[in-house]
This record gives C-alpha cells, structure tokens and sequence, in this order.
C-alpha cells in the first residue's frame, strides 16, 4: 500500500478504534497504539517499514504540537506558585528511577557504561500518551497540574542526565586511550551545553517570532499556519543543528505563553484542529511498536521495567511528600507517569551513533520496554485520573476551559 | 486541551516583560545559536563497523583488546580512505585506480553500472589487487565516503563468493559478515594488508561487494544486447507464442515481454504483449534485428501488431552509442600500444593517452591488437588495465 492509502487506512482506523475503545472503556490512546499495532508489521503488515519512515514526518509534527502545548506549563506566574514543588517532585522521581534501574542492572551483572546509559533513559515520561489521556479524561485538579509539570521537567532532566553520562563515558573513554587534553574536554562536553542551551535559545528565538507575529493575525485558520509553521521551523532547524527539537518546541510554547496575549487563541486554535494529527500520531507509534522484541526482554529488560515502575511509584510518593503535594497527587501520580516512548526512542539513536558498542543491549532493552510502557502507561494514567477524581468525561464544546 | 496545559490567564497579563528586556533576552539566544554552531567540532567518530563482528576479532588477531583491534581497524580504514573518493556527480563513493581515474560501481538511477570519471584524487597511487577465492575467512574493511567527505567504514568477516543477481546481470558477491549501508556504494573493499578485493554495489536492493572480475563481467554483461534493449530502450522481448492470435496475425515477430516505466518503449507507447514486427531497416525475426535502431543507424520507427491491428511508434533510444574511441598501434615486443585517442571520445575522458600499453582487457590478460581495436571501436563498456610509465592503471572504457 502506498503513502497516501496508509494514511487513509490509519485515519479511519484510528476513528474505528476511538469508537470501539468507549466500550472496551480503555484510554483512546491505547485504542490507536492497538490499531497501529494491527495494521503494522507487527500485525497484518497492511503499513510497511518503508511506509512508516516516510510518515514520519507527521510524527514529527505532532510531536512539535504536544510539545509545545506541555510548554505552557512554564507560564511564569503559575511557574513561581506550583515551580518549586514540581521541581523538587520531579527531582526525586528521575534521580530514584535512575539510580533504582541502575543498581537493578548493576546487580544482575550489567556493566556500568549500560546500567548509567539505561538509569539515565529510564527517567522520561512519554509527554504525548500521558497528555492524550489527560485530554480524553478532560482532567482538573492537583494531580493534573502535577502531571503536566513532572512530564515537562522530566524529559529536560532525562535528556541533561543522558547527556552527562555519555560526556562522562566518553571522557573515560578519551583518558584511557589518549589522556585528557583540552579538545577532548572540549568535545566532551559541548554537546551537554549546546543540547540545552541551543535548544533554548533556538526556542525563545522562534517563540518571539511567534509571539510578534501572532498578535497581527485575526483568524483561525491563519494562526493554525502561524503555529505549524512555527513549529516545523523549530523542529528542522534542530536537527540541522543537532539540537534538541523536545527542548527547543517546549521552549517555544514557554516563549509563547510568557510573551503573548495571544497564546490562549492559539491554544484554542490547536486544540480545535489537531485531533486528526494526533490520532495519526499514535496509530503510527503503534505500528512502530515490534512485539516480536518482547521476548528478547530477557532477565536485564525485566530489571528494567521494574526498576524503573518502582522508581516512579516510588519516586512520586517521595518526592510529593517532599515538595508539600496534596495526598492525592502522592497516591497517584507514579501511576500516572508510566508511559515511556519518543524521547527514549531519538536518544537511542544517540547510543547508536556514539556507543555502537553499548548499542545492541541498550537498544533491545529500551524498544522491547516501550513496547510495554506505551501498552500499559495510558491504561495507567487513565486509572490513576479517575481514583484522584479529577477525570471528567464530557469534553466542553472547545476542549480549552478555565 | 487541558488545564494544565493552557494559559491561566485570559487577555492581557500584567507580568509581561518589556520589550526591552526581551530585545536583549533574543540578542543572547541568538549569540548562543550562532557561537554555537560556529564553534561545533567536526565530527570525530564516524565508523560505523559492525561491533559484533568486531567482537570476534580477538579470536584471529594478535591483539586481545577490543579497543586495540577496533583502533587498528580504524587506523587500517584511515590510510585506505586516501583510495577512496566521493563523486558528487554519480552521488556515490569511487575507489581511485591512478592519478587521473576512479572506479566506481554505483552510478545512478539504474545500477548496477560501472564509472570511470575524471578526478583529482589524493593520491597517485592505486591500491594493489587482492583475491578473494579462499574460503576461510579473511578480514576485509569496506571502505566509502560520505557527500562531506568523512570517511565510512565497515568491517567485517569475509570467506569466498556467492552468486547474486543483480537486476540483468548474474554476479557473484563476497560473503560479508554485516549487511552494507547504502551510503557505502561505490566503495572500496580492502583486506586488512590494504588489497582492493571488490568493489560496493547496488544491487536488487541492496549493497553487495561484487569482486573486481565480477565488475568487469558486469561491464561485458552490460554490453549484451538483452541488456542494452532494457537499458536503452526500456523494453524486454521475447520470441513469439505461438499460439497466440496475435502471433498467428503476425507471422514473425518479437513479442514485448515488459517495458521499463518511464523508459524510452513506455514513452513511446509500446505495451506488453505487442508484436514487433519490423523497423525500417527491415522485418524483426530476433533480436539482433533490432541493433540498427540502438546502434542509431535507422531511425527508430517499429511496426506493431496490437492486438487485431497494426501501429507504427517511433522510439528514441536513451543516448547516442559511443563512436570510435582510438586507434591502436601494436608494438612487436611489448604487445598493443594506443596509437591515437579520439579527443572528447569516452577513452579520452578515461584518461587513456597515446602511448598508453594495454596489458589486460576484461578478464583477459595480454590481449590481441585486434581484441584492443575492438574495444577502441566502441560499443562494448570494457574494464582495461594498461601500463603508462612503468606503472600499471586500471580504467573502464565507456
């Protein structure tokens, strides 16, 4: 099948799995993982490889999307009254899931350059499944306001602590074999700072054109093009730089929220249209999804997966505890942090291409558990939101309320 | 969208920042963006070798240390890379085979075919020959670059030939330890003593390293005439069925057994199962009737059975056959010499000069002045060794 008739099928399967899912009464993610699971080559193969790579592309925009709308979170005024307590939450969930995955590996007798590269993947929620389920439930309450500030935080801390341990492996690696001199500290560690830093600048930079732009468009359908535009420029640009597009389109959405009074309308204007992006988004997630890894797991994915549920159970209880939260968010909110997907997935890509010797063990492990974590994470969240109490099944007629 | 994720304030905030305050804040981002990106080291590491096949490596070498055999390695690749070239033209790598040619085994759209082009490659020197007949297995460094010059390597385990087919042409290829990416086309195959074993070539969708013989066969294959009806005129025949109308209708004929999308007998609006019958230089029984039209000595008219009917499609073959290339000279003890180049003809762009002695055509050492005539006459892609200065080239003739 080609490009064009995939995407037919996926949308229309995707609108079939969001009926059926209402009576299954699971998440509507989880109902379009499952039928990109179907559709794929892991299921009846109706969607190619080649097929899905030349997808992608919508992925990416979406991905874009959701991102920039969990940018919001960082509007300073809220930011200063909940920012503390998130970030001490945060804190505490990433580091207790990073160390527990660690030493869990450790002990089964991994070494430490794949038991640091595995704690440091483990810390990230997967933003896009969490946030589907958060919108489906059309959630409000502590626990909501938590989760949007852990996924946000949680990914930039994954994503710092991944970069500083492929800095520390391969300064080790550096001074066994040459000694330490200044291009190999050089080399070593631009990439932390260029990664974080460029990828906030890039940010800023394009939100403030966004920002300045939007306040002169008046309609719809323009500030739709505003916004995608404004995002593709944010993704391509960062991969040309080889910057972070997860960091520079959360900077994007912090930009626009801090800078523009227009930012309500184009969270409106997101939220009316990118229902179709998203439900793509997912069913091309799911086909992605190789169940045919799960029995590679094997003892050291086992380690994982359970190193990293305990970490965020834990984590969470913690750290909520710490940082002053409600009963309710400490109850639930390891729960609802489960999901594992697109930022694991691109920092594989990293371990490819800087520890190609690390790689076949890292890559099997993280594939095979975000096959689990994507299956099982949304299911997770969604039971987590209804115990807090904080789902509310009917959508209000716009999706965006106060 | 939820309410997490949305502004909590409606309309116009109190707490914007000025806009002077955002005027340096952007200043700053836009410094880091552009220090940033000047400042960016150039890549360091872009080996791609196949670790798990390195892992096996200590087995065979001396070295016990796996960081040891894969800096050899790399070290191995590095003095290699100076062999190798990145022809923008072609898209694809080139092994150099002397100071004023390379060989490459991937042209596209339509590989497998064989280059040679001009290029100011590093080095003068060309790599020296290996074979790759034993079956034991032997190291060997599959060496490319990429568009910006960096230099790719693949190592792997290699132990004898396979057959492979490769679209029209029945080849062998090496048994490699590590499937080969697409980026290494066109490059060189080098065991661990710096021999070129074979070279990188596409082949029926993917990379297969088809020895040096082989890329000569290839070029002999592809001056067959099946192969230059596909390739020039974009259609496959095939004797008539006789028991088929049209064939009865017919007479005599070739059948079109396919045509190439877009080729030549497509545009043309030749289909399957037509019958050619004939072309102005007369009636087509086989497909040597053919050659007038693909060798241009008569225009490319064909006259069709279709179906009940008959239909007269005129075709233009994809590009002109090339003309004489040079005259050969032959010298009583040193065997054919090149008396004269034709300038701008496909030898002259190859860089053969006069004076040049042809030593090797093909697969055939020592070849006849006549064999060395033929080649120059033109009309058949042929791989030819020849020595200039004492020293020995290899080129292929276009």
């Amino acid at each position: 099948m080609n490009e064009l008739a995939s995407l037919g099928v996926i949308l229309l399967l995707a609108l079939l799995a969001g009926h059926v899912v209402k009576f299954l009464r699971i998440p509507e993610v989880t109902g379009y993982l499952l039928a990109g699971v179907l559709l794929g080559p892991s299921g009846a193969g109706m969607v190619s490889h080649e097929v899905l790579v030349s997808l992608q592309v919508f992925s990416e925009v979406a991905l874009g999307l959701i991102l920039f709308s969990i940018g919001s979170v960082f509007e300073a005024m809220r930011f200063r009254r909940v920012g503390r307590g998130i970030v001490v939450l945060t804190g505490t969930e990433s580091l207790l899931t990073a160390i527990l995955v660690t030493a869990g590996l450790l002990v089964v007798g991994q070494p430490l350059t794949v038991a640091l590269l595995l704690g440091a993947i483990a810390m990230g929620t997967g933003v896009a499944s969490t946030l589907m389920v958060m919108r489906e439930c059309n959630a409000a309450g502590p626990l909501t306001e938590a989760l949007g500030g852990v996924i946000a935080l949680n990914n930039i801390f994954c994503l710092t602590a991944f970069l500083t341990v492929a800095a520390g492996l391969d300064l080790a690696h550096h001074v066994a074999e040459t000694g330490v001199g200044w291009t190999v500290i050089y080399r070593t560690i631009y990439p932390v700072v260029w990664q974080l830093l460029g990828s906030a600048a890039l940010g800023f930079v394009v939100g403030v054109l966004l920002a300045s732009w939007a306040s002169k468009v008046a309609e719809h359908g323009e500030m739709l093009i505003l916004l995608v535009g404004a995002i593709l420029l944010a993704v391509g640009v960062a991969q040309v730089l080889e910057l972070s597009p997860l960091i520079a389109t959360l900077a994007v959405g912090a930009t626009m929220v801090n800078l523009s009074r227009e930012s309500r309308r184009l969270f409106e204007a997101l939220a009316q249209t990118d229902p179709p992006l998203y439900a793509i988004f997912f069913v091309i997630a799911g086909a992605d999804l190789n169940l045919s890894l799960l029995p590679s797991l094997g003892l050291i994915g086992l380690v994982y997966v359970a190193g990293r549920i305990a970490g965020k159970l834990l984590g969470t209880i913690v750290g909520a505890r710490r940082a002053g939260l409600e009963p309710v968010v400490r109850r639930n909110l390891g729960l609802a942090t489960l999901s594992q997907a697109g930022l694991a997935i691109g920092l594989l890509l990293t371990v490819d291409r800087r520890f190609p010797e690390l790689a076949p063990v890292v890559t099997t492990v993280v594939l095979a558990a975000v096959t689990v974590f994507e299956l099982v994470g949304p299911l997770a969240a969604r039971f987590a939101l209804t115990r807090a109490g904080e789902a509310r099944p009917q959508p209000p007629p716009t999706g965006l309320v106060d | 969208m939820t309410h997490q994720t949305q502004p909590s304030t409606n309309g116009p905030s109190p707490a914007r920042p000025s806009g002077r305050y955002i005027a340096v804040l952007l200043g700053g981002a836009l410094l880091i963006l552009v220090v940033g990106a000047v400042l960016r080291p150039g890549a360091e590491r872009v080996s791609t070798v196949a670790t798990s096949e390195l892992a096996t490596l200590p087995e065979r070498s001396q070295r016990r240390e796996l960081r040891d055999i894969a800096d050899y390695v790399s070290q191995r690749a590095a003095s290699l890379a100076s062999f190798v070239v990145y022809l923008p033209a072609s898209r694809a790598s080139a092994v150099v085979l002397g100071k004023d040619s390379v060989l490459s085994a991937a042209l596209p759209p339509r590989p497998p075919a064989v280059l040679v082009s001009q290029s100011s490659g590093d080095s003068s020197l060309s790599p020296p020959r290996g074979t790759v007949d034993d079956l034991s297995p032997h190291w060997a460094l599959v060496v490319a670059r990429a568009p910006d010059g960096r230099v790719l390597q693949l190592a792997g385990l290699t132990g004898g030939v396979i057959p492979v087919l490769c679209d029209e042409l029945a080849l062998h290829e090496l048994a490699f330890g590590a499937p080969v990416p697409e980026p290494f086309a066109g490059g060189g195959v080098f065991d661990l003593d710096g021999n070129l074993l074979a070279l990188a070539m596409p082949c029926a969708g993917h990379v297969a390293l088809v020895p040096l013989a082989d890329v000569a066969t290839a070029l002999e294959r592809q001056a067959s005439l099946a192969f230059r009806l596909w390739t020039r005129l974009g259609v496959r025949v095939a004797p008539i069925d006789s028991t088929r109308a049209e064939a009865r209708v017919a007479g005599s004929g070739l059948m079109v057994a396919e045509t190439l999308v877009g080729g030549p007998a497509d545009l043309a609006g030749l289909w399957p199962g037509d019958v050619i019958v004939g072309t102005t230089a007369g009636p087509v029984a086989i497909a040597s009737d053919l050659e007038p039209i693909l060798s241009g000595s008569a225009p490319g008219r064909l006259e069709l059975h279709r179906g009940r009917g008959g239909a007269i499609l005129r075709i233009v073959p994809d590009s002109a056959p090339p003309a004489r290339q040079g005259i050969v000279e032959s010298d009583p003890r040193d065997g054919p010499i090149v008396g004269m180049v034709a300038a701008g003809s496909g030898a002259g762009r190859a860089g053969l000069r006069t004076g040049d002695r042809i030593v090797q055509i093909g697969q055939v050492r020592w070849p006849t002045t006549a064999a060395v005539s033929r080649v120059l006459a033109g009309g058949r892609a042929q791989f030819v060794v020849y020595e200039r200065e004492g020293r020995r080239r290899g080129l292929v003739l276009p």
